[in-house]
Parts: C-alpha cells; structure tokens; sequence
C-alpha cells in the first residue's frame, strides 16, 4: 500500500524522520509499505505542496541551507500556510511536529483536527494536542476509522501508551514514578561528578539535548507537560500541566547534591502521578532517591517510569541511551516512525 | 462477539484467569464487546467438567475450594480427558496451561496440535511446546488461519512479548538479554546479603519459588526455554535447547559473590540472544555486572528484559515474572489480540 504523507512543523525532529523514512524505504517496500511526500509547512522557510510528491531530498538541502521549500509546490492555488498544506496535500497521513505549546495545545490542535476531519492519520511527537485534546480527538479518529498516535510524545520511542493498554485492557492505573526529562538528569548527573550546573547547561546545549533556552525543561515544564500527558491518557483524567505545578532544579545547589551523595543518595527531578477515588494529583519536583529506587540508576540521559495498576504487581519501563547513539530528536524520529509503520501493518491485516 | 474458551489445566494460573473473567466479564464486553465464556475445564488431578452453554467461573472456583475438584459442578458433560475436551466441547480458543515439560514439551504439545488441527486458536503459557515445536505450530497455526498467543511463557504478566513485537514491528531487534528466571535471582539475591547457596535456596522453596527438584532452575533450563521462545518468537530464529549455551548458578560460591561485591558489580544469571550476521545465537549464564547497569539492580523473584535495537537507545522492561493473576493478565492480553484481529 502507498501513504502520501505530510509533514506539519519540519525542524529537528521531522527532518530525523524524513531522513529514516529514506534510509528505511527498501525495508518498508519489502513489507509493501511505500511512501511519498506530499505536504511540508515549515516554520519560516515557507510551505510546500505537490500531490504527486515532492522532491523530499531537495526539500531537506534547501532548509539545512535555510533556503525557502515554496519554489517546490506544484498545485493551482497557492500555498501560504500549514492549515493549507494540510487541507491540500491529499495526504494519506499528518505527522505534527510544530512547537510545542504548554497552555492551549494550538496550533497542533488545529492541524489534527483538520487531518482527522480530512481522512488523515494524525501522528504527532507534540505533547500538547495530546493534553489538550486527547479525548476529542481520539474520538474524532474512531468516527473517521483513522488513528491518532503519539507514542513518541514520552519517553522516546518507547511505546509506553500501547503497551499498556493492550496488556492490561481492564487495569486502572493507581500510580506512576519515574524520570520523564533527560536534560535535567544529564545536569543532575553531571553536578554529581562536580561540575557546576552553568556548565552541565552548556554541556547538555553542545550535544544538542537542551534548547538555547534551557528554562523550559531546567524549570520542569517538559516534565511536568508529560506527566500531563501521562494522566490525561492512561489515568483517563484531563490533567494540564499548569496543575502539575512543577518545581524545577535551578534552586539544586552543589553542596545539596555533594551531601545527598555522602549520603548514599541522588538527587533526582522525579515524576508523579497518583489517583485516588476520581482524583489525580501529580507533582514534578527534585527528591533524594536512595540505592534501593529504580530512579537511582537511572543516570545521564536515562529515563523511565514505574507503573502501579490495580491488578499485577509493579513494573517498569526505562530507556538508557548506549555509547554512540544519537539520542534526542533521532530518538523521538524513530517513535514517529514505528507508530507509521504499526498503522501500516494494522491497515494491511 | 462470543469466543468459547476451554481450559486445559486449572491450576494457579488457569484459576486466576477464571478469577479475571469472573470480575471483568461486563467490561469485557462493555469496552471491547468481547464475551469470553469458559465451555469446558479439564484437570488431571480436579476431573472434567463440560457445558457447550457456557460454566459459570465464580461456581468453577468455589468448587476448587470447597471439595479441591470441578467434578462437582452440575453440567451435562463429565469425566473427558483432555482430547476429547478439546474435539468436542465446541471451544473456539483452547486455553493450555498444563504442566511443563522442557524435554518432551508433552502432555501439553499433543493438545495444541490437535486444537490447531481443529481450527481452534490457542492460548499458552507452557514453555515446554512453544521452546521445543513453535516452528511446527506455527505451521499449522497458518494454515488453519489461527493464532497461537504465547505471552505468559516469558515474564508471565510483565508485557515482554508484546513490547518486544512492537519495538520489532519498526525498529528489527538485535539483542535481548535479562534476568528471566525469578527462582535464581531470589537466590542471588539472597547469597549476596550474606545467605549459603543451600540455605537460600530451601527458602526459595519454602516461598514456593521453587520446586523440591530445583534442577530446571538453577542449572538454567527454565531460563534456556524461554531464551529459545524469545530468539524464535521475536527475531525468527530456529533454535532448539541445545542451541543455548547454558551454566547454571550452582557453580557460584559465596566467595565469587563477595569478591563481586567488593569491586562494585553482582552475579546476575543472564539470559541473552543476540543477532549478529544473521545468526542468532543464545546463551545462560552467571554474569557479573557493574552495579550501575540496569539489570544489577533487579533483586528477589523480580524479572527484567533489556532490548537493544539498533534504532533506539536501550529498552529495558522489569516487572513481575510469575503470579496467578499477573499470567492471568497476561492471557487475557492474548485473548484481545486474538478479539482484535478475528472479531470483526
């Protein structure tokens, strides 16, 4: 089967996922998935259109020359917008991939909606339509007999999500603990070993983990949206991550951390969520873990959730990035990717 | 839609998942539309009991702790051995959960052949068929356009198969490797916290972690089994029990242990597969690990299976490994998918 797919949003992380896509493309054609793209909207470099496909390789050397894609569309109408993209590409299948935003979920709310009204798979990395809009859409997608995925909004390419429910259809989950950022525990780990946090900052800036402004996860918004994230869709609870009011580790000296560690202890940004009757609270704040916690190995860029349910006994799911990987926006790229290729496959059953 | 289950073997495990469908049956049907009625129960030491109408698991389990049989529960078919029970009960999935056997794979391999045969879907958390004939199964499983679920041989209800099969789905796994026997981690554990070997172990049996002959534990079979399911389950392989490069832990002294200790790392007994030139290859054996990687903190029964694809980082899921109602789940998950992919 073909997919005409379309890419909302083509920074980092997208252009990871073009560039899979392609070096996966003969192993795809040998499960009978083909691809070709047919809409891009970018942030600043303009937008393009062609319902025959665009030349994607082209597409990618223009924006990592911080060229315009425009000059590509081939369509009778011109394109100015995402919205339009969307609306002409004819794409068998969205992926969002637009900034974030932590206080309404929108634009990416808006290209979902659009895409499921459209027929359109909607596959997304961005944790705010899934906080914002999990409930409306997911039933949006059902009444379309399309899917809505976003497995790779947290931790990684882990599906975490569909694991869960498709393991433990009827379970209820009480309560969850874990490491959902990986820049504030790269910090943490490394102010362990003595750096100073300004340099563990600049470190994690270097390799590309934090963004320019690191506040967003040194504050634990990206935790804290994840955890929303977390709750709204596993504990079947709208939750924002304003209500989460996370407490970040700017206010983490290296003297708590040296004392914490004389101690047999490490100083974490921990993750939780508990449900009680119809209520959830939900917190994101640094804790002292001793050696007896899963989060205590969890070092660097590791990151990972214990779940608790009503029905089996604790279990856990952590991802520890290995020498040489390249972790980040490859990372979540991937996440993308398999949630592509497991709709393909359902749809080819 | 109605899927009419037989179950042969109502032990710990058969009992929880008649415990599940006594509890969740509304929901079931409710968040699924999936009616999974037991038709029949067939136990060598509780008898046979069999209604094309459907049993009632609430009266199945008050009958297991009242009189320690099902031969007393009012039913139009009685005293069936477990072939007829699968031919006749008109059972659409059959439910294998007798007792392993990792040398024959029998009694349980004659009974998902001939529900294979028979069209019948099959749901196991036998180790014995699954390690030794999954090839064969599998088969006859596609030629009769059925399934064969098979997630409660490895972890039981710790979701392993299912993650390892949508990690696989996308990103093709290269190594699999943890702690997939509980018995001998509990021992370990133990061992490390100043306990003998003999000690450790008459406590491991006393908590019913292990069996008075605890040879298919600490010499590594149970963990070789379910190294073979895992290589031939999630990566094709065809590998038989010979194939796994197998020591146990009854080699290990308590002076490996504290010398392990002292430099900072632990005896781990490691199961592993792992695909390199597209040979898979597989191996049990004590292995000593820093104790920052993920797997040295797995302590007691507890079980834990680190993934290594070449796409992502490490994937690494703990959980439990044994437990009447975490295998319960972990049949009920196999039930679904079988719902989800014939229920329509």
């Amino acid at each position: 089967m073909h997919y005409k797919l379309s890419l909302i949003g083509f920074g980092n992380v997208a252009r990871a996922l073009a560039k899979l896509l392609l070096r996966k493309e003969d192993l795809l054609k040998q499960q009978g998935i083909t691809f070709s793209f047919t809409g891009i909207s970018t942030g600043r470099h303009g937008c393009a259109v062609n319902p025959n496909g665009l030349d994607i390789r082209k597409a990618l050397e223009l924006l990592e020359n911080g060229q315009s894609i425009s000059a590509l569309t081939n369509h009778q109408s011109p394109i100015t917008n995402s919205l339009e993209v969307i609306q002409h590409s004819q794409a068998d299948v969205m992926f969002e991939n637009s900034p974030v935003n932590k206080q309404t979920g929108q634009p990416a709310l808006d290209h979902i909606r659009t895409a499921l009204g459209l027929n359109m798979h909607a596959i997304t990395a961005n944790k705010g339509p899934v906080v914002y809009g999990y409930r409306e859409l997911t039933a949006l997608a059902e009444s379309k007999g399309r899917k809505f995925k976003f497995e790779s909004t947290v931790l990684g390419g882990a599906p975490i999500f569909s694991v869960f429910r498709e393991t433990f259809p009827l379970a209820e989950l009480i309560s969850f603990k874990g490491i959902l950022n990986a820049t504030t525990n790269i910090i943490l780990s490394r102010m362990e070993d003595g750096e100073s946090f300004e340099d563990a900052v600049n470190y994690c800036q270097s390799i590309g983990v934090a963004e320019t402004n690191p506040i967003n996860d040194v504050d634990g918004w990206d935790a804290a949206i994840k955890v929303a994230a977390l709750v709204t869709v596993l504990m079947d609870t709208p939750m924002t991550p304003q209500e989460v009011n996370p407490t970040g580790i700017s206010g983490i000296s290296p003297q708590m951390i040296a004392k914490a560690k004389a101690e047999g202890k490490r100083c974490k940004l921990v993750c939780s969520a508990e449900k009680i009757g119809d209520k959830v609270t939900a917190s994101v704040a640094p804790q002292l873990v001793d050696s007896t916690s899963p989060l205590y190995g969890m070092m660097n860029s590791s990151t990972g959730v214990t779940f608790r349910t009503d029905v089996i006994l604790d279990y856990s799911i952590i991802e520890t990035e290995r020498e040489g990987m390249l972790g980040g926006p490859v990372e979540t790229a991937y996440g993308l990717f398999a949630d592509f290729v497991n709709i393909a496959k359902t749809a080819a059953r | 839609m109605q899927y009419k289950l037989a179950l042969i073997g109502f032990g710990n495990v058969g009992q929880g998942l008649a415990q599940i469908l006594r509890d969740k049956h509304a929901s079931l049907a409710q968040q699924f539309g999936a009616d999974f009625t037991i038709v029949a129960v067939c136990d060598l030491l509780k008898g046979n009991v069999c209604d094309p109408n459907g049993l009632d698991p609430a009266t199945l389990l008050d009958a297991v702790v009242s009189t320690g049989k099902i031969e007393t529960v009012t039913a139009p078919h009685h005293g069936w051995d477990a072939l007829r029970t699968i031919a006749e009960s008109g059972a659409d999935i059959v439910v294998e959960l007798s007792y392993t056997d990792l040398k024959t794979g029998e009694p349980a391999l004659t009974h998902l052949r001939a529900a294979l045969n028979a069209g019948k879907h099959v749901v196991t958390t036998n180790k014995g068929p699954i390690a030794l004939h999954y090839a064969e199964l599998k088969k006859i499983a596609e030629a009769k356009g059925v399934e064969i679920g098979a997630e409660g041989t490895v972890m039981s209800g710790t979701p392993s198969m299912r993650l390892g099969l949508e990690l696989l789905s996308a990103a093709g796994i290269t190594c699999l490797q943890g702690i997939i026997n509980g018995t001998t981690n509990y021992i370990l554990t133990q061992m490390e916290s100043g306990m003998t070997y003999a000690d450790a172990l008459s406590e491991a049996q006393a908590k019913g972690y292990a069996e008075a002959d605890p040879t298919g534990d600490v010499e590594g079979y149970d963990a070789a089994g379910k190294a073979v399911i895992l290589a031939n389950l999630l990566m094709g392989a065809e590998l038989s029990m010979n194939d796994v490069d197998r020591v146990g832990i009854t080699g290990l002294t308590p002076q490996d242990i504290t010398s392990a200790a002292a430099s900072g790392e632990r005896w781990k007994l490691i199961g592993k597969v792992e695909k390199a030139n597209g040979q898979v290859t597989a191996s049990v054996r004590p292995t000593r690990l820093p104790i920052t990687h993920p797997l040295a903190s797995v302590g007691g029964a507890t079980n834990a299976l680190t993934f290594t694809t070449d796409l992502l980082g490490d994937v690494t899921l703990i959980g439990p490994g044994a437990g009447r109602l975490e295998t319960g789940y972990a049949i009920l998950g196999d039930l679904l998918a079988i719902h989800r992919r014939f229920g329509k």
